[in-house]
């Protein structure tokens, strides 16, 4: 009974964030909530029992895997409809970006816009780079615990971290400080 | 890590923290769902235990009845023989079947004819 409410209470921790990332990188808001909810199950039925301590990263190691294999299937499905007459390559989230306006915004409509702007570059990064990126810095993980939750080395965490910010950054330097 | 590229990522960090705080309720209602259903299936899974176990014990037991009960019937012996065995006429056959009496039998009327005229002859 206790552990039950310790698991609610952990899930209701991260269940918002989880959506936010797997919306991002799906930029489907039911696949999101069908990935998060996939999460949710399986560390409930097979990793309650484990120490309160381990649910963190268990939790985003299944949901970084869930979202792997959300980009697999999409790439299958999207090579299918090239074969299959679709034909057409999906657009370029980039390049639906709205103009910048002459005038310098307001700063609550900066902020918005940088937000937009911000998840826009951060769906259009490839999966391995967006995952470090969330991980290191909205979940706020160390490169060992985000390492363990991509299921790569370490190393390879630094460098698409690296790659992520540097590309961030390029996407977004109308908003440098 | 310049300064530039830390105040860049800060700036992502508290963007992404408010997109939380507006997460659409509709959202945050099938989250919530979602989380229900969740632990809901660990509640239902426990109990399976036991019926599982209860059911795998009670198929073992009628297993073991059928088993035992068959071989019990392909040992035992078979009663229509032993009735067989103590119909008289059996008997009569058993006694015809041995050569060395057969002659008495033959000549039975004679030696009861004989008794009864001379009761110590025989």
């Amino acid at each position: 009974m206790e552990q039950n409410q310790a698991l609610d209470r952990f899930l209701a921790g991260v269940e918002k964030k989880a959506f936010h990332m797997a919306r991002i990188a799906t930029g489907n808001e039911d696949d999101a909530l069908e990935i998060v909810q996939d999460a949710m199950l399986k560390l409930v039925q097979r990793y309650a029992a484990r120490d309160e301590r381990e649910w963190g990263p268990l939790f985003h190691r299944i949901l970084q895997s869930r979202i792997r294999d959300w980009y697999r299937r999409s790439k299958v499905r999207n090579q299918l409809r090239v074969w299959f007459g679709g034909g057409e390559e999906e657009d370029d989230p980039l390049d639906n970006q709205p103009g910048r306006e002459a005038d310098g915004p307001l700063p609550e409509l900066e902020s918005e816009r940088f937000g937009e702007d911000l998840e826009q570059a951060l769906s259009a990064l490839p999966n391995r780079q967006q995952q470090a990126f969330l991980l290191r810095v909205w979940e706020g993980l160390g490169v060992e615990e985000t390492a363990a939750a991509m299921g790569c080395s370490a190393g390879s965490v630094k460098t698409h971290y690296s790659r992520a910010v540097h590309a961030l950054r390029k996407q977004l330097e109308d908003f440098k400080p | 890590m310049s300064n530039g590229e830390n105040e860049f990522i800060e700036k992502a960090r508290l963007n992404l923290e408010q997109r939380l705080e507006r997460t659409p309720a509709h959202v945050s209602s099938r989250l919530h769902a979602a989380r229900r259903r969740a632990l809901d299936s660990r509640r239902r899974k426990q109990p399976l235990w036991l019926p599982a176990m209860a059911t795998a014990a009670l198929v073992a037991v009628i297993g073991a009845g059928v088993w035992f009960g068959y071989s019990a019937q392909q040992t035992a012996p078979v009663p229509k023989l032993a009735a067989v065995e103590e119909v008289p006429h059996v008997n009569d056959f058993e006694m015809l079947a041995r050569d060395d009496d057969l002659e008495l039998y033959e000549d039975l009327d004679f030696y009861l004819w004989l008794e009864r005229q001379e009761p110590d002859a025989v």
